[in-house]
């Protein structure tokens, strides 16, 4: 497997992690956000990870290995079903008829749980290019 | 005396002591020798030209097989080297010889 | 090379390329951490090199199998931070070591090519 390939496998999942703490940011951000250009609370998303199809090099996939090196990207940034919550104060300028404002269903403790486990990821991830790149530099100490 | 002298077959004889077959052949094995060499020298450096062009490219090329290809083609360039001037001093310790 | 034995060169090269191709598969699971399914893939290194050792001919790639007996997430995910940390830094080792051993093949022949010096 080259290194110069594995170093762009590790690249494109740093960028799906980032892509994932923008949106868990994003979602702290709105917790509280009761109005969107949209109308209606801000809804909260989450990203869909996918491992890549095996495209490789346009080459034939012959053995094992090319099969088995994927990397990840992010496939869709979907919103989530939950409904709103419901909470009342008719005082609030987005009161509905009965007093409730609707609220992101979003649970600060949950997203920052999320976003430690993204910064982590990205650590690992990080610690992997850091190698292949000692790997790619080691390898040129042939030529002495 | 002069019978016994006539007598002998000279034709047949070599001077040199050595046969005329036999003197053509270490020249031409040494020949043989080298050339091989240079080819050889040459498909190497052909295989690590192209294993680093790959590398280069992102045709999937191993690096540490085109550095790998480098040293042989460099190897395999040193020993040509050394057989050349093992030939050439072996030639001139020849020619300094005095008959 | 006819006129020299390079069966050790030989050798150590496809040593790295099994050790770059399991880094590549560390890569790819620790890609791969977060995704909803994945399972961790590995090769039995110890056995792999061994083939390689029996037959240094060219040999078929190695095989690449799931890894069992990991933690499984509720999303079916069973990458394991700590186990593919580990890996990467020894799979760096490994190969740093075959580095080495190359140069000092490479040294050695060039020194008997010329005559030492």
């Amino acid at each position: 497997m080259d290194l110069f390939s594995i170093l762009d496998l590790s690249g494109h999942a740093l960028t799906a992690e980032r892509q994932r703490a923008e949106v868990v940011t994003a979602n702290l951000a709105n917790a509280e956000t009761t109005r969107t250009p949209e109308g209606g609370p801000y809804v909260r998303k989450h990203v869909l990870f996918e491992t890549d199809v095996p495209g490789g090099f346009g080459g034939a996939l012959n053995s094992a290995i090319e099969r088995s090196t994927r990397g990840v990207h992010v496939s869709a940034v979907v919103p989530d079903q939950t409904p709103p919550i419901k909470r009342f104060d008719p005082g609030h300028p987005d009161a509905d008829a009965s007093g409730f404002v609707s609220l992101p269903a979003i649970n600060p403790t949950e997203e920052m749980v999320d976003l430690m486990s993204a910064v982590r990821s990205y650590q690992l991830n990080t610690a992997a290019i850091a190698a292949t790149k000692s790997m790619i530099v080691q390898s040129l100490e042939i030529l002495r | 005396m002069s019978n016994s002298i006539q007598g002998l077959p000279l034709t047949n004889v070599d001077i040199t002591g050595v046969n005329p077959a036999q003197a053509a052949e270490p020249s031409t094995g040494f020949t043989d020798l080298l050339q091989k060499a240079v080819q050889q020298v040459d498909g190497l450096q052909n295989q690590a030209q192209t294993k680093i062009t790959d590398v280069v490219k992102g045709n999937g090329g191993d690096l540490h097989s085109a550095m790998i290809a480098v040293e042989k083609a460099d190897l395999s360039f040193q020993l040509m080297l050394q057989v050349r001037n093992k030939i050439v001093a072996a030639y001139q310790e020849v020619s300094r010889m005095n008959f | 090379m006819s006129a020299v034995d390079t069966t050790r060169i030989d050798l150590l090269e496809h040593f790295l390329d099994l050790t770059s191709s399991r880094h590549g598969l560390i890569a790819s699971n620790i890609s791969n951490i977060d995704t909803p399914g994945y399972r961790t893939r590995d090769m039995d290194f110890r056995a792999e090199v061994m083939k390689l050792v029996k037959s240094p001919e060219q040999t078929p790639g190695p095989m690449v199998k799931e890894v069992g007996g990991l933690m499984e997430r509720p999303d079916g995910n069973n990458v394991s931070l700590d186990r593919e940390g580990l890996l990467l830094a020894q799979t760096q080792l490994q190969y740093r070591m075959g580095i080495q051993l190359i140069k000092e093949e490479i040294h050695r022949i060039e020194m008997a090519i010329n005559d030492g010096k």
